[in-house]
């Protein structure tokens, strides 16, 4: 076992989820694919910074406010635009939204420029646990910073997902509003009011998982949320579009695909480089061979109960096992 | 005189810029703009192009401790046509088959996807192509660095001005053989049977149409016109380099902007498209050579374009989905499937 690939995998995983999380939300309820999604995140992480220069390294409030913003620059998106494009189908509003990541992307770079960004934080030492790594004999380590926080907040989020869609009002709203939004409005559920929470939601995962990820990355670039936007859609279509539970899975595949990956390079002699096949390659035979991915259906947004959910992928590898065997 | 022939060189070679983008637009609106196939793999067809033309018109190089070597053909073996080898000519059909075949085998298990899904799965082949192989195969592509040393088909030394306007001669002779070629077969029965498919699938099928044949056809044809576009492009370049120095996923959303502002279906349209957005780069770029803008000012001109480019791409989908200069219907007045995307 690989113990510090595996570690380091859950932390990008926790890092994937964020995004991916936004992403599935609005990929179920306003049904399309948010090209903007990767540069909402570089906002949220821009933001923060501007706020932290503001405010003299106010942490707390540089969070605070980059959520805030991106929550509110969410809203205004769909104001001005996506609620303009319902009934257009999924291509109309993906086309707008890779307009509004070209805004997002060089609104970010006219203002910051080519310059090297840093939120300039400290970087704590690392925690070693008191575990070897059988492949590199040395102490399999964390950082609390850059390796744990991230796992943290993700699973708050993830908690927290779960949590609202499963047991509130708002959650059976929003499921029912991403499985048939006529048969909703009939029902009496505010379908825009709905609309505008879920982007709400997207925006304020996007502008933590914007946060997380300049944390990661110690420097901050404009490039940021976009270049990971990709390795995002292939978990998020792994998983099961419009399926927060897919989203979840898929990410941790993602993650700990990848991370596993290296050591089996070092082994084999494949360049690393070839890492980026995994993301790019399971995102492709996952669209051609089950394209509602893992959990998903091919159109709603399903979280139904947990113990239902799993009594059916059983059920569903059992059939696939004993058509196996019998085929 | 030096001062005009500077002129002349630089204008040529911004105009031959022009024509190869829009070759790469009339391909695009061969695949979106009539078959409505979105194809968001561009750089992947494009580049294969650039590259498979840039190993034909150049000697091999071996992989040596500076150099990562790349493939190529001794370019003796060429007979050469007043003086001007033929390479070029096979580079750039070489180009074009190499991206059609490309498409071919992207394009079986891919076509059966709906819209989005389509363009979501051409993106991530096209950045594996790009990214993951052509970018790693060193001793073949040049790997990350990618080489240069890619000849013209017409040098004159030191009168650039000569080099470049024979060039620009010369690929806008391309892009007129190509417009009028694309534009006779939109008028014809296959054109006609391909934008049924694209206004109605199951109606075309129920004309007998094949139309997974149909739409694989028009996207291996745009994918060979993209190739061949490369190929114009490497020798442009002198040069062809890997992500993220070019071919970049934004190439790919360039050549949409171009064709979704320009006019989907309208060939004009999509050539006047990549003609807005690339005057309006000529213009920003140069402007601070022309006239007085304080030194910061005069950096951020390049990122306001690209945001009035987002904002034009969302006042159009919003407002002119059909885009500029609409398609022109030979029989019906409104593309009553422009409403639905």
């Amino acid at each position: 076992m690989v113990l510090q690939n595996l570690l380091n995998g859950l932390v990008e995983a926790s890092v994937i989820v964020m995004a991916a999380m936004g992403l599935s939300l609005i990929y179920g309820v306003k049904k399309f694919a948010n090209f903007a999604h990767g540069d909402m995140m570089t906002v949220g992480a821009y933001f923060a910074l501007f706020i932290m220069g503001v405010t003299g390294r106010n942490y707390v409030a540089g969070i605070l406010g980059a959520l805030l913003f991106v929550a509110l620059l969410a809203i205004l998106f769909e104001f001005l635009i996506f609620s303009r494009l319902e009934g257009r189908g999924p291509v109309a509003p993906l086309v707008a939204s890779v307009g509004l990541a070209l805004i997002l992307q060089n609104s970010i770079r006219s203002v910051w420029g080519t310059d090297i960004i840093t939120f300039g934080i400290v970087l704590p030492e690392n925690w070693a646990f008191p575990v070897r790594d059988p492949l590199t004999g040395l102490f399999v380590t964390l950082n609390p910073l850059q390796g744990f926080a991230p796992m943290v907040t993700a699973l708050v989020s993830v908690l927290f997902l779960t949590f609202l869609l499963q047991f509130t009002k708002l959650g059976k709203a929003m499921r029912a509003t991403a499985d048939n939004p006529d048969l909703a409005r009939i029902t009496g559920i505010n379908v825009k009011q709905v609309r505008y929470v879920t982007w709400v939601l997207a925006g304020l995962l996007a502008g933590a998982g914007g946060i997380i990820i300049g944390v990661r990355l110690t420097t901050l670039v404009p490039g940021l949320g976009a270049s990971i936007l990709l390795i995002v859609f292939s978990a998020v279509i792994l998983g099961g579009i419009g399926s927060a539970y897919g989203a979840m899975l898929g990410a941790l595949v993602m993650g700990l695909a990848r991370n596993l990956f290296f050591p089996v390079a070092v082994r084999t002699g494949i360049p690393e480089e070839f890492s980026l096949l995994i993301p790019f390659g399971i995102l492709v035979i996952v669209l051609l061979v089950r394209p509602q991915g893992i959990v998903g259906r091919p159109v709603g947004f399903d979280v139904p109960p947990i113990r239902a959910e799993f009594k059916k992928l059983l059920h569903s590898l059992a059939r696939a096992w004993r058509r196996r065997v019998r085929g | 005189m030096a001062e005009l022939t500077g002129v002349v060189a630089d204008v040529s070679r911004f105009l031959a810029y022009f024509a190869i983008w829009g070759i790469l637009a009339i391909a695009l609106n061969m695949q979106l703009g009539q078959a409505g196939l979105y194809n968001a793999g561009i750089v992947g067809f494009w580049g294969i192009g650039a590259y498979a033309a840039a190993m034909v018109v150049t000697d091999p190089v071996a992989a040596g401790i500076a150099t990562p070597g790349h493939w190529g053909i001794d370019q003796s073996v060429f007979p050469r046509i007043a003086g001007v080898s033929t390479s070029f000519a096979f580079g750039v059909v070489v180009a074009g088959i190499a991206a059609a075949v490309l498409a071919f085998f992207i394009a079986i298990p891919t076509l059966r996807l709906r819209a989005d899904y389509f363009a979501i799965a051409t993106l991530g082949l096209g950045e594996i192509t790009m990214r993951v192989f052509v970018k790693n195969l060193q001793g073949v592509t040049g790997g990350v660095y990618g080489f240069g040393g890619i000849p013209r088909p017409f040098e004159f030394g030191f009168e650039t001005y000569k080099t470049e306007l024979s060039y620009f001669g010369l690929v806008a002779v391309a892009l007129l053989v190509i417009f009028l070629a694309v534009e006779r077969m939109s008028r014809s029965p296959w054109g006609r049977a391909l934008r049924t498919v694209r206004e109605d699938e199951d109606a075309a099928q129920a004309f007998g149409k094949d139309t997974f044949f149909l739409k694989l056809q028009s996207f291996v044809f745009g994918a060979f016109l993209m190739g061949v576009s490369g190929a114009l492009f490497a020798f442009w370049l002198r040069g062809v380099f890997p992500p993220e120095n070019q071919f970049t996923p934004q190439d790919t959303f360039t050549v949409w902007v171009m064709v979704i502002i320009g006019g989907m279906g309208n060939n004009r349209g999509v050539l006047l498209g990549a003609w807005v957005f690339l005057f309006l780069e000529y213009v920003t770029v140069r402007l601070p050579s022309w006239i007085d803008i304080p030194q910061a000012f005069a950096i951020k001109i390049f990122y306001f374009r690209l945001i009035a480019i987002g904002v034009i791409l969302i006042l159009i989908i919003l407002f002119r989905p059909q885009g500029l200069l609409p398609e022109k219907k030979h029989v019906a007045k409104r593309p009553r499937w422009v409403l639905n995307w």
